[in-house]
């Protein structure tokens, strides 16, 4: 248990500085938006979304750390068999359903805008791509 | 092994289904739909399916037909190493993507804002997928 503390301990950490690179990026990307240096809008609400979870995240992890029963209940769900088998499953058919619905999306949008066909058909050629590395790399690993 | 050659029997029945169905696909399409924005596009996601239809059914022949073969064909499908393996890169890819789309989403917010929402789009509808079939499997299992 004390080395899944650590664990915890180390990810708190990594949080924070995933949440300060959020943070940072965010005031770089209004600073060069408000000087003319880039064009558009920054997508505020993807940088506050992603910092808000972070945060939610690392307060939950400090209350295990500190916490034996929160400790205790946060590594049985994590170590849980059933809960992993369960995000498995349901990460192996999301992304099967999402290639064959971007190949639906592509080809409707062919027929109406080209902007957003060659979008769809940009995401739906870097899935396999992405597919095939991670194939690659868990046949050398397990 | 008999059960297994009946499963691989009715698979090469179901890839020459959807050849022939990607065949007239294309034929009407060439018929009738030459004249379309959306032509090559339809035509060469047809295309790549009927291929990997036709990839199918010859290998799937060739294990019918080749005993060394079926039982080659049987392990692999079988084997717990494999299906583990399948299963974690399949999670590793969704993670990659979803991360992937996120940045793209926000990089093309300069740039293009068709698409940036495209992408959002497809961002929140992989998110509802997997919360839905998360739910399912949670209920299931």
């Amino acid at each position: 248990m004390e080395e899944f503390r650590k664990k915890l301990r180390t990810k708190i950490v990594l949080y924070w500085i995933m949440a300060a690179s959020l943070l940072i990026a965010l005031i770089v990307l209004q600073v060069l938006v408000h000087r003319g240096v880039l064009r558009g809008e920054t997508n505020m609400g993807f940088f506050v979304g992603g910092i808000t979870v972070l945060i939610m995240n690392i307060m939950r992890m400090r209350k295990a750390v500190k916490d034996d029963a929160a400790l205790k209940q946060w590594y049985v769900r994590n170590t849980d068999e059933r809960t992993i088998a369960v995000q498995q499953k349901a990460g192996n058919f999301t992304s099967l359903f999402t290639i064959f619905l971007l190949s639906i999306a592509a080809i409707a949008a062919s027929y109406i805008n080209e902007t957003v066909y060659w979008t769809l058909g940009a995401a739906l050629g870097v899935y396999p791509l992405v597919y095939l590395g991670a194939l690659a790399y868990y046949n050398k690993k397990m | 092994m008999e059960n297994f050659r009946l499963t691989i029997k009715k698979r090469i029945y179901f890839f020459i289904l959807l050849a022939a169905v990607m065949v007239a696909g294309i034929i009407l399409l060439t018929a009738f739909g030459r004249a379309n924005d959306g032509f090559n596009a339809t035509s060469g996601i047809l295309g790549a399916v009927l291929a990997i239809a036709i990839g199918n059914v010859v290998t799937s022949k060739i294990a019918l037909g080749n005993e060394a073969k079926l039982k080659e064909m049987y392990i692999k499908y079988t084997d717990e190493r494999s299906a583990q393996i399948t299963k974690e890169a399949s999670t590793t890819t969704f993670r990659v993507i979803l991360l992937g789309i996120s940045a793209a989403t926000i990089i093309a917010n300069f740039l293009s804002e068709t698409v940036s929402c495209t992408l959002s789009v497809c961002l929140a509808f992989i998110f509802m997928v997997y919360i839905a079939v998360s739910s399912y499997y949670n209920s299931k299992m």
